[in-house]
């Protein structure tokens, strides 16, 4: 027997004038592209919970034309984000007239079952963990079920987690690989769509564990750079001294994805940057307090804001850069917003910076709450959810007013000599931490 | 420092960053694609040279030096400049 699993990734901008504008702005474009090119892990984790006598082949799929011949295989499971998954569905739609049987999952499944039931075979909840073995058994003795529920929690305990099948990429053109740490966030943002949504409460391996997948990721390719798909890694920073103290002999280069209290741990912060993590991205989201109101259930991004520029230029003086993230259209901003961010950018020094729009992924909290104020453009918008295009009624600008305040503000933040200017400031940085033969 | 000790200063700044043996690597290759250095280890290898041999590139010229020749061509220039500017 024989599973073929697919990825189908992509970042792509639907409004025409930003689209445009991305091909001429190398900062924008990068970050797009590093996020299309990173492998799923979700898909190598399916593959590692696959008994071992089935055959597993891992595909990744850009974007597939209805003329694509088809790849033959026994059953065929689909992964793909929201911005994508008409074309996942139309694939699953193509496999299944050919006879084949397919399973989808992923986030935009679990968040939206009953669509994505119309399209498959069987659908897969939350993460594969305590549902793809059973789904692999009952699919042998010909019993496949339509829905299978992974587990919410205790998804790293033994034997519910298994290695990802790192091996599968062996031999491709990855420079960066990625290794999950946790699931979950404590901040809940009403916006967030990430793993939040298909676990019970913030999940951390054991550093023990985390160690030991990075070392089968640095032994399919060289020198990877690998990029922790978390949510929101030091939440705990116990763990995250202990992992880092146990990551720093292995001598990689990484990124993750965390909040802004780090800059309150010196101690946390030399590790950082002794383990070789070369940037953390944060999720700033607005340049001032009242953007930030209501954001996340406690306010806690609201009442740390005050401290964001000191706490970027303290974490960004151990040589770890700040990747700044900005979200426009939230409920509290102005037009006002658009040069407050480009000040704030320029003033911080961030390296680099990631802006989006405020987007209703389907499922979220703030979907439910927009589609009852009745500010959703459209119904079903899922192609268009690409963190860039415009899919609500902003409270405090009118959509024109934010498409053409996000399009000026890539101009001032992503052109040439802004990037230069940042790069410049990093080097700068980097050069003050470094002994007279310029080794790290 | 003629161009043949500058560009062993540069290998050996390289070698140290990517530990690869770069002695025989083509000055027209690509750094970031064909030795793995990530965008931000190139700009580090670019802070290094900056560092040791007491230069400083143009800041509009940075996301251009991509190979180990543009990268001698930029450290020349900049050594140019330097003597120009005292």
């Amino acid at each position: 027997m024989n599973i073929g699993l697919i990825a189908m990734s992509g970042v792509r901008v639907r409004t025409r004038e930003l689209a445009e504008l991305g091909v001429t702005l190398p900062g924008f474009v990068n970050r797009g592209k590093v996020i299309a090119s990173l492998p799923s892990l979700g898909l190598l984790t399916v593959a590692a919970l696959t008994p071992p006598d089935i055959d597993v082949a891992y595909r990744e799929i850009g974007e597939t034309r209805p003329d694509d011949p088809l790849e033959r295989f026994d059953l065929v499971g689909i992964s793909s984000f929201t911005a994508q998954i008409d074309e996942a569905y139309a694939l699953a739609d193509r496999y299944r007239a050919a006879g084949v049987p397919v399973v989808l999952g992923g986030l935009h499944v679990s968040l939206m079952p009953d669509e994505a039931a119309q399209h498959a075979d069987s659908i897969v909840l939350n993460g594969a963990e305590g549902a793809w073995p059973r789904l692999v058994e009952d699919f042998r003795r010909g019993r496949l079920k339509p829905r299978y529920e992974g587990l919410r929690s205790g998804v790293f305990q033994a034997p519910n987690h298994a290695f990802p099948r790192f091996d599968l990429l062996r031999g491709r053109p990855y420079n960066r690989l990625t290794v999950q740490t946790s699931r979950g966030c404590p901040m809940d943002c009403e916006f967030c769509a990430a793993s939040i949504r298909i676990t019970s409460g913030f999940q951390q391996k054991p550093v023990e564990r985390v160690v030991a997948e990075i070392k089968a990721a640095m032994a399919v390719t060289d020198h990877p750079f690998l990029e922790l798909a978390d949510d929101n890694t030091f939440v705990n920073k116990r763990w995250g001294k202990e992992f880092l103290r146990a990551i720093t002999p292995l001598g990689v280069s990484w990124f993750t994805e965390t909040d802004i209290s780090v800059a309150d741990d010196d101690e946390l912060l030399r590790l950082l940057a002794e383990s070789g993590c070369r940037q953390i991205l944060v999720g700033l989201e607005s340049p001032t307090e009242d953007g930030l109101a209501r954001l996340d259930p406690h306010d806690w991004k609201r009442r740390h804001c005050a401290r964001y520029l000191e706490a970027i230029a303290r974490i960004q003086s151990h040589g770890v850069t700040v990747n700044g993230c900005f979200i426009l259209g939230l409920d509290s901003q102005t037009p006002e917003v658009f040069p407050r961010v480009r000040d704030f950018v320029r003033e911080s020094g961030l390296l680099e910076v990631q802006i989006t729009v405020m987007t209703p992924f389907p499922g979220t909290p703030l979907y439910r709450r927009l589609a009852a104020e009745g500010r959703l453009l459209q119904p079903r918008y899922w192609d268009r959810c690409t963190l860039f295009d415009v899919n609500f009624r902003p409270k405090h600008m009118t959509v024109s007013e934010l498409e053409s305040g996000m399009r000026w503000l890539f101009g001032e933040i992503y052109n040439d000599a802004e990037c230069a200017r940042r790069q410049r400031h990093y080097m700068e940085l980097v050069k003050a931490r470094m002994p007279r033969d310029g080794a790290d | 420092m003629n161009p043949k000790e500058l560009e062993s200063e540069l290998r050996a700044l390289l070698a140290g960053r990517c530990r690869l043996d770069v002695s025989d690597f083509d000055p027209d290759a690509d750094l970031v694609r064909e030795l793995g250095l990530d965008s931000l280890a190139r700009l580090r290898l670019l802070a290094a040279v900056e560092h040791r041999l007491e230069v400083r590139f143009e800041d509009a010229r940075l996301g251009e030096i991509r190979t180990l020749r543009q990268l001698a061509g930029a450290v020349a220039e900049a050594i140019k400049t330097k003597g120009g500017a005292s």
